[in-house]
């Protein structure tokens, strides 16, 4: 019985001794632990943000289509924090011809052993969906479903669409209620065929506008064709590039539209398989599709570009054969040209590429 | 009877010993717990400083404020803080009278870790100055 009592002591004591112990290394090390922690998010966020409010070197990298950077900082250089430069962003814009190369990227900014991604998104999403047609005698009517949403949520926006079909361009106007969704119609002549391009815009306060662009046929046979498949368009500078992938092919035409305009580019320069158009410098504060039509020998085509370009990503993997480790993500509010929209930047030890 | 006894003791120990584990787990999950709560907080606070920046950005916040105009200042502050975040805004003016007559928050209630962005704002067609305090909080 004795023994069992000196047991049970003996048991208690190792519990209380075990326990104060216990708490005692928490208490002494938890401050050092939180502040190691807390000072490497903290480095990177820094890091992130020099990123987004510095220039770089030289302060208009951006627009020099063959530059290479020597600090490439992607502000503007304007006194309002976080607004980015065009060019800056359209050089991190991998479908650009005059993207930057992320090695050399990551050379520049000296941070060879991090990991590093850069997420452009609007932060209104809208999407059209083809819902109904309806055929009359001269001429067919497509329904189009419109869905507004910020973060997964819907939200009620303004609409502004176009659809263009060889040389015809037609304006539409409606907008989302507060589920998010709404219907755009499209009246297009039976006298019209061929893959029409949908171009729409919405638009919600405070400066969130975004586009989403759609294909579908009228009165033909042809497929929609995946973008780039006969031009690589490439805007850069206030001046569109355009590639001919097929010199059998022609250019009849490019346009800019925007939420409240669409008008034709002005052509400059011609060559044997590229030409280059102006862009405008307009005051509406959204993201301008430039669409360029074309012929070939049957049909005509269109091919369409942002500008600047909204959604992308540019950096390292994050997954993979080398996963690079301590993550830290940081999401951040950024203007361009007046449009708002997110900036996630994404740092992680080791560089994330074999 | 003596091997029962050391059979119970033998429970109480096997007892005693769970207990010790289980309070090492129960202590050491508050202290992972914090660290991440610290880089929440942090991200937190920028956000929220970032969202006031932008909204004073073309003078939008200033004139939101000089109209009293809370509901559209509330809506355009639930639409830009990240999803998930509660916040309440406060808005005195130079002697430290509040100026919002009515309650400016959304995205559900307030939890115990709460911090306090602190805005100074120039108000541009009034040339008033006001002080910003954006209450703001993760819900769990």
């Amino acid at each position: 019985m004795e023994s069992s009592l000196d047991t049970l002591l003996a048991c208690s004591i190792m519990v209380i001794v075990t326990l104060g112990s216990m708490s005692g290394v928490i208490t002494t090390v938890q401050p050092y632990l939180q502040n190691q922690s807390s000072h490497g998010w903290e480095m990177n966020y820094r890091l992130a943000e020099i990123l987004l409010l510095d220039e770089g070197e030289p302060n208009n990298w951006g627009s020099k289509r063959d530059t290479q950077p020597i600090r490439p900082g992607l502000g503007s250089g304007s006194k309002i924090q976080f607004e980015l430069d065009i060019d800056k962003v359209t050089r991190l814009d991998p479908e650009n011809a005059y993207s930057l190369d992320f090695v050399e990227f990551q050379k520049s900014l000296g941070l060879q052993d991090k990991a590093i991604k850069i997420r452009f998104r609007s932060i209104l999403k809208m999407t059209l969906e083809l819902v109904s047609r309806i055929a009359q005698e001269d001429h067919v009517t497509y329904y189009f479903e419109v869905n507004t949403k910020k973060s997964g949520l819907p939200v009620s926006a303004g609409v502004h669409a176009y659809t263009i079909l060889g040389d015809h361009v037609l304006n539409l106007t409606t907008s989302t209620s507060d589920s998010g969704s709404g219907l755009l119609e499209v009246e297009l002549s039976n006298s019209l065929s061929g893959v029409v391009l949908l171009v729409g815009f919405a638009k919600m306060e405070p400066r969130m506008v975004t586009s989403c662009v759609v294909q579908f046929t009228h009165n033909s046979e042809e497929k929609a064709f995946p973008a780039g498949t006969h031009l690589a368009l490439s805007p850069l500078n206030y001046t569109l590039e355009v590639e001919l992938r097929n010199q059998s092919e022609l250019v009849s035409g490019a346009m800019v539209l925007t939420y409240g305009y669409c008008f034709n580019l002005t052509k400059i320069e011609t060559h044997q398989t590229t030409e280059s158009y102006i862009i405008p410098r307009l005051l509406d504060n959204c993201p301008m599709v430039l669409a360029v039509i074309g012929r070939n020998d049957s049909s005509f085509f269109n091919e369409w570009t942002e500008y600047p370009p909204l959604q992308f990503e540019f950096g390292s993997g994050l997954i993979g054969k080398n996963d690079p480790m301590n993550l830290c993500s940081f999401c951040f509010l950024v203007d361009i040209c007046s449009i708002l929209c997110e900036c996630e930047i994404i740092i992680g030890e080791g560089s994330g590429y074999a | 009877m003596l091997r029962n006894k050391r059979g119970q003791i033998r429970v109480i120990e096997a007892f005693l010993a769970s207990a010790v584990i289980l309070s090492a787990l129960l202590v050491a999950i508050p202290l992972r717990m914090t660290t991440v709560n610290l880089a929440d907080m942090k991200s937190l606070h920028y956000a929220g400083l970032n969202v006031l920046a932008e909204l004073d950005r073309d003078g939008t916040l200033g004139h939101m404020i000089a109209t009293k105009n809370w509901t559209v200042l509330s809506k355009r502050l639930s639409i830009l803080l990240p999803v998930g975040a509660a916040y309440n805004l406060t808005v005195t003016d130079e002697d430290a009278e509040t100026v919002n007559d009515s309650s400016i928050s959304g995205g559900g209630a307030l939890t115990e870790n709460v911090l306090s962005v602190t805005y100074l704002l120039a108000e541009r067609t009034n040339c008033k100055l006001y002080v910003i305090s954006l209450q703001l909080s993760w819900i769990r």
